[in-house]
């Protein structure tokens, strides 16, 4: 928010922001969006690059796309362009349905639970949260799969209280965690897609320890021709990967395990709507298929399309818990008072 | 994107792409070969070949574990002083205390793993920059040899000792003949074997190991372990050579030890590396004073073109593989 703050009141004439709301939360994206407001009315001209539809059809005069490196078309923003002209027109194909389809509901409050987090809490961080995922139903990240150290607080995993809350001990049970962000962790951007395929599983690829290399290039182009990620060969190194494809090339990491449960944190951040709805439908099947998913996202339809439960949470604490057709963005927002939508 | 026409049963090449950065270091060793061998008429005669290996495989002990270690992005400055430590305290045990031969080498051995493990425990339980951390091991560790050196000014090992360095299978050294082994051995381990391969992993991205449950703190504490090991095994052997405690063994061969591994290929920011690779760029290090050697260069030029060597590779290393 400063950098852009420091890039705006320069006096520029012409201002290219490149993705500029990725960092930010819903409150400072309104914030953002009224300032480039208040900059076109003074006759700046600002080139605004983002994959946020929304955004970009809130506050634009002229949308231009592109896609795969080249141009593809430019839409005069006059009130009667839709987001689904310019998902359609990215995508290149018409989408039978909409991007963001509702979740039929599960109720599943009566089933017995799998997952259940107490009293968490860590020191100026976290005030106690618990939360409960029962059988047949999908749901702080980093602290529940033991990367980010806790104070206080229990989780209880298939009526089994969780001692050694460990990335290697949870992993044995068959919990994942997806990586809010790739780059920093979660891909390893320099090896080849083979070695990061085979990362979480190394011991089931390995006889005796030693690598079994055919089972490991059989399992990896299993996984490239189902997530149907674009890449060269299996040794190529995710660095040379297009944003939604390093997010499929990890996504397939997690759910190449056969995971029980997975932790997921953004899920598609920073990556084109085609590949978004490609990880969208594949977090779907693999819930379908029995894997149950903590989702964290700032990303409210998203949220919407994929989860059957929302928790808020507001101030380091849950403020609020919404079910099935409880859903909606208006009570979200309300939950979360004081961030209403711009 | 259009997922329709991408999933298509078109195989996916599973051919790796030539990398020509790991012989690079082959090509210039070679070329240098072959310089020096029409260059001068000694440098291409048994002897001197057979000596130039014998001599690198007193420091090919040391560099294993520096390579293991290097590869997980860190680094062991204590290898040299470990060199000369373990050597003189085995000498000093059985000069002094009259402890036979294997009970010596046992209790050396054994100390220079707990010194190796202590490190690893520093740098991994504390977050501390190995590099720091080691370089004062290496002080504490040249301290404690320095007094072995007082304590046995004038003295020679025993000739158990002594011979050990001089054993031969088929007329050839012993060291050698490991040195040979333990190429091929660990090379083939480090590319095939799940174990080594976790080294990489933690060296290219340390969270992400530990994401996908790769315990990278006992690796670690366990390369260092080795790291000390290795090099203590190396120093037994080159102060049963020299035949006394000699304050100018293992001087500086941290930074020997670091120009070979960047050279063959390892990396000051972790993920890369080969026991193969730094062999090579050990052998070479010893060509170039062999060489100088044969022209008569004088021997203080020695540390300046290392010095030389070094700054060359670092630069290249950095050109290479920061901001990955």
């Amino acid at each position: 928010m400063v950098e852009i703050l420091r890039c705006i009141s320069n006096n520029q004439q012409i201002i290219l922001l490149d993705e500029p709301t990725s960092g930010l939360n819903n409150d400072e994206t309104c914030k953002l969006m009224q300032i480039i407001r208040d900059l076109r009315d003074k006759g700046i001209t600002i080139i605004y690059i983002s994959h946020r539809i929304n955004e970009v059809l809130e506050i634009s005069d002229r949308i231009t796309i592109l896609r795969d490196g080249k141009y593809i078309c430019t839409y005069l923003n006059d009130g009667n362009l839709t987001e689904d002209d310019l998902v359609s027109a990215m995508v290149g194909r018409e989408l039978s349905e909409s991007l963001y389809s509702k979740k039929i509901f599960i109720d599943a409050s009566a089933n017995p639970v799998f997952y259940k987090v107490e009293g968490l809490s860590k020191k100026n961080a976290l005030n106690p949260i618990g939360f409960e995922l029962h059988e047949g139903v999908i749901t702080v990240s980093q602290m529940i799969y033991g990367l980010e150290g806790k104070d206080t607080g229990e989780i209880t995993f298939k009526n089994e209280k969780l001692t050694k809350i460990t990335p290697p001990e949870l992993l044995k049970k068959k919990i994942l965690y997806l990586n809010n962000n790739r780059k920093k962790a979660g891909l390893l951007l320099g090896s080849g897609a083979a070695d990061n395929m085979m990362m979480p599983k190394m011991d089931e690829l390995s006889t005796l320890s030693f690598l079994n290399n055919s089972a490991i290039a059989d399992y990896t182009e299993k996984y490239i021709r189902l997530f149907s990620i674009v890449i060269p060969n299996i040794f190529e190194k995710p660095r040379n990967l297009s944003g939604g494809n390093q997010q499929k090339l990890m996504i397939s990491m997690c759910i190449g395990t056969n995971p029980e449960l997975m932790i997921v944190n953004e899920p598609t951040r920073g990556i084109d709507v085609g590949a978004k709805s490609e990880i969208h439908k594949f977090i779907l099947e693999a819930a379908k298929q029995g894997t149950g998913f903590i989702i964290f996202s700032s990303d409210l339809p998203e949220l919407m399309g994929l989860c059957d439960r929302i928790y808020v949470m507001k101030n380091k604490s849950i403020v609020g818990e919404l079910a099935g057709d409880q859903i909606d963005e208006e009570s979200v927002f309300a939950l979360a008072a004081g961030s209403g939508r711009c | 994107m259009n997922t329709d026409t991408l999933s298509t049963s078109a195989p996916i090449s599973r051919k790796k792409s030539f990398n020509f950065g790991s012989f690079t270091i082959i090509a210039i060793a070679l070329s240098l070969f072959i310089f020096l061998s029409f260059a001068s008429d000694t440098f291409l005669s048994t002897r001197n070949i057979y000596s130039i290996l014998y001599g690198v495989s007193f420091q090919f002990f040391a560099i294993i574990g520096f390579t293991y270690l290097m590869i997980m992005g860190e680094i062991d400055l204590s290898v040299g002083s470990v060199y000369a430590f373990s050597g003189m305290f085995m000498g000093y045990l059985m000069v002094m205390m009259k402890v036979p031969l294997l009970p010596a080498m046992g209790i050396s051995l054994l100390v220079c793993v707990l010194m190796g493990m202590l490190t690893g425990f520093l740098v991994v339980r504390f977050r501390l920059n190995s590099m720091m951390v080691t370089i004062a091991t290496l002080t504490l560790i040249r301290g404690l040899s320095s007094y072995f050196v007082k304590a046995m000014y004038g003295a020679t090992y025993p000739p158990a000792m002594r011979h050990l360095s001089k054993i031969e299978i088929g007329d050839v050294y012993i060291t050698i003949i490991a040195m040979v082994v333990l190429v091929i051995v660990l090379e083939i381990l480090l590319k095939k074997s799940a174990m080594f391969k976790r080294m990489y992993f933690v060296g290219e991205n340390r969270q992400t190991a530990r994401i996908y449950g790769i315990k990278s703190d006992r690796i670690k504490i366990a390369m260092f372990a080795i790291s000390a090991l290795a090099a203590a095994v190396g120093g037994i052997l080159i102060s049963s050579r020299v035949s006394y405690a000699d304050t100018a063994i293992g001087l500086g061969l941290e930074f020997q030890l670091l120009t070979a591994a960047v050279l063959g290929g390892a990396s000051l920011y972790g993920g890369k590396g080969s026991i193969l690779g730094s062999c090579i760029g050990l052998i070479f290090l010893a060509t170039i004073l062999n060489g100088m050697v044969i022209f008569n260069i004088e021997p203080l030029l020695q540390q300046l073109i290392i010095g030389v060597i070094l700054i060359i590779s670092v630069f290249i290393d950095t050109r290479l593989n920061r901001g990955n």
